[in-house]
């Protein structure tokens, strides 16, 4: 049995250090139930001769929030160096962590619903940006995290028609602009050097931008482009088609992309199938 | 339960991203390695290609930061089902986390919280470290926390909560001189009154480490050189566990490899004058 006074103490404890900071980085006047904070924090915590209770409890006050920053920064690289870190922390993460607080052991978790957070609460004209780059950013931090499944063996028989997966690890994604090739020039200078520079520039088209993040022979985390034709066709294997059904399904929209893929896609089967990207389904 | 089992691995430092590529290029001569578990109980390859390059080739202890022992929540068995996959694939010869809390049920706080010092906590603690142990089937050991607030609750020091948490569970400790250091300057009590007063056969390992002093208070940040206040608690402390494994922990600010272990080599320096004297 958990003793009484420990969980009011640690409910109580937890109230305080999770509220959010004031703009100055101090510990809130006011607690959760009105009171002064000196007056609260001197219920529960004795004063040391250089600070009083409720200065004991701010350093772990600042160092809840400080260490769920420094966690979105590491996942969300792209969003936190198109905000900065004062307006990333005070527009986003705060609010983002206040709704989204942490429930795992494992922090690679806290910013899992910050995509769909961001298009439900981030209203400024930016909107479409700022999404794309935490989707762009989260891909990577799903592509570097996923398990690696046994691939499909290029031996297996009737591989047209087995039941067949793209791996974990593998995401497929479009995007309205080539945000990677921008991801990498953003990120390869430091924050001080964009303060003098302009940004990079975000290559436009009339058709999407289509990408493939995958690990390499090294385990780590690359991009490249994709055609429509592979684009089409890895989404339908995602969605768990089979290569005949895939193929069917290209077939029958015709048109350009059903001309690329009859030309290319014995080479991608190929391909993707070294690359050990199929998977059983 | 004493630790006449439980071997010396020599000086060892925690395995580092920063470190990888001297790591990798050179295979130093180091004693051993600590990784958090945590890091490497997850899915992703690399983490777990550069660990199997490790154990190739070196010892490597686990210590963990997400157990929260004293949390009112129920211990969560499947991160124990976890920890415990990892121990033996590492073949840890021991495994560690700190006496402290961290959750509530639904909420993480990724931080180590104090407890409060009272027999009620002890028995509620003690109890789930018997059990972490009899589950993980490995000695485990708690550490003790650099801390910043003492409670009104406080029923004893902490050194006396410490001592009577292992003693109830028969477990280990996980002894971090620094942090005697950093919360003896907090809460303004003498470490020889806290290493003194501690069951120190129960020691399996050492933490060394540096501190940030804040003018108000010491701040246990681990990127800093090792103060002399500290090492002299490590000379003191030493030859009464009668020899252990130690370890330097540098987390932040980082420096080379190189000087990393020349840091935590001065550790070793202390160890073979005090072996002599053993």
């Amino acid at each position: 049995m958990v003793p009484t006074h420990l969980l009011e103490l640690q409910e109580w404890f937890a109230s305080i250090i999770t509220a959010r900071m004031t703009s100055e980085r101090a510990i809130q006047p006011y607690t959760a139930r009105r009171a002064p904070i000196q007056e609260e924090a001197a219920l529960y915590v004795q004063p040391s001769p250089t600070l009083a209770p409720h200065e004991r409890m701010q350093i772990y006050n600042q160092s809840y929030w400080l260490r769920f920053f420094e966690v979105l920064e590491d996942v969300y690289p792209l969003v936190h160096r198109l905000f900065a870190t004062f307006d990333f922390h005070e527009q986003l993460a705060t609010p983002y962590l206040l709704a989204h607080p942490s429930t795992h052991w494992d922090l690679n978790m806290l910013g899992d619903h910050f995509v769909a957070w961001l298009e439900n609460n981030y209203h400024e004209q930016d909107k479409n940006l700022v999404c794309n780059a935490a989707r762009a950013d989260w891909a990577c931090q799903l592509c570097f995290s996923a398990k690696e499944v046994e691939p499909l063996s290029t031996a297996t028989s009737d591989i047209l028609t087995h039941p067949v997966q793209l791996q974990p690890y593998l995401v497929v994604l479009q995007m309205p602009y080539d945000i990677y090739a921008f991801r990498d020039a953003f990120l390869k200078e430091s924050a001080e050097y964009w303060i003098e520079h302009d940004f990079p520039v975000l290559e436009k088209n009339a058709s999407p931008y289509y990408f493939v993040l995958f690990r390499n022979t090294k385990h780590r985390v690359e991009w490249r482009y994709l055609s429509i034709g592979e684009y089409v066709l890895l989404t339908h294997i995602q969605n768990g088609k089979t290569i005949e059904a895939a193929c069917e399904a290209i077939e029958q929209e015709g048109g350009p992309l059903f001309e690329m893929a009859e030309k290319h896609i014995a080479y991608w089967l190929q391909d993707w199938m070294l690359r050990g990207w199929i998977i059983k389904g | 339960m004493k630790h006449n089992n439980i071997p010396n691995l020599g000086i060892g430092i925690g395995l580092r991203i920063d470190h990888y590529d001297d790591i990798f290029s050179t295979y130093p001569a180091i004693d051993w390695f600590e990784i958090i578990s945590e890091n490497f109980m997850t899915d992703a390859k690399l983490p777990n290609y550069h660990l199997d390059l490790i154990l190739e080739r070196y010892p490597v202890v686990q210590h963990g930061v997400s157990l929260a022992i004293g949390s009112p929540d129920p211990l969560d068995f499947a991160y124990l089902t976890k920890l415990k996959a990892l121990a033996r694939r590492t073949k840890t010869p021991w495994l560690s986390d700190h006496l402290s809390w961290g959750r509530l049920p639904g909420a993480n706080y990724h931080d180590l919280l104090p407890l409060p010092y009272t027999q009620e906590v002890i028995t509620y603690v003690a109890e789930r470290a018997r059990i972490v142990q009899d589950f993980l089937e490995i000695p485990f050991a708690l550490e003790n926390l650099s801390s910043y607030v003492a409670y009104k609750q406080d029923q004893m020091p902490e050194w006396e909560f410490y001592t009577q948490v292992v003693e109830k569970a028969d477990i280990f400790m996980m002894l971090d001189v620094n942090n005697i250091y950093v919360s003896s300057r907090n809460h303004h009590f003498t470490p020889r009154d806290y290493y003194e007063n501690i069951p120190l056969d129960r020691v399996i390992q050492i933490h060394l480490a540096g501190h940030t002093d804040k003018g108000t208070h010491l701040l246990d940040t681990h990127d800093n050189f090792v103060c002399d206040e500290v090492w002299k608690i490590y000379a003191e402390v030493y030859p009464k566990t009668r020899g252990v494994a130690t370890l330097l922990e540098w987390d932040d600010n980082l420096i080379s490899f190189a000087d990393t272990w020349k840091e935590a080599l001065k550790a070793k320096a202390f160890q073979q004058t005090l072996v002599e004297a053993i």
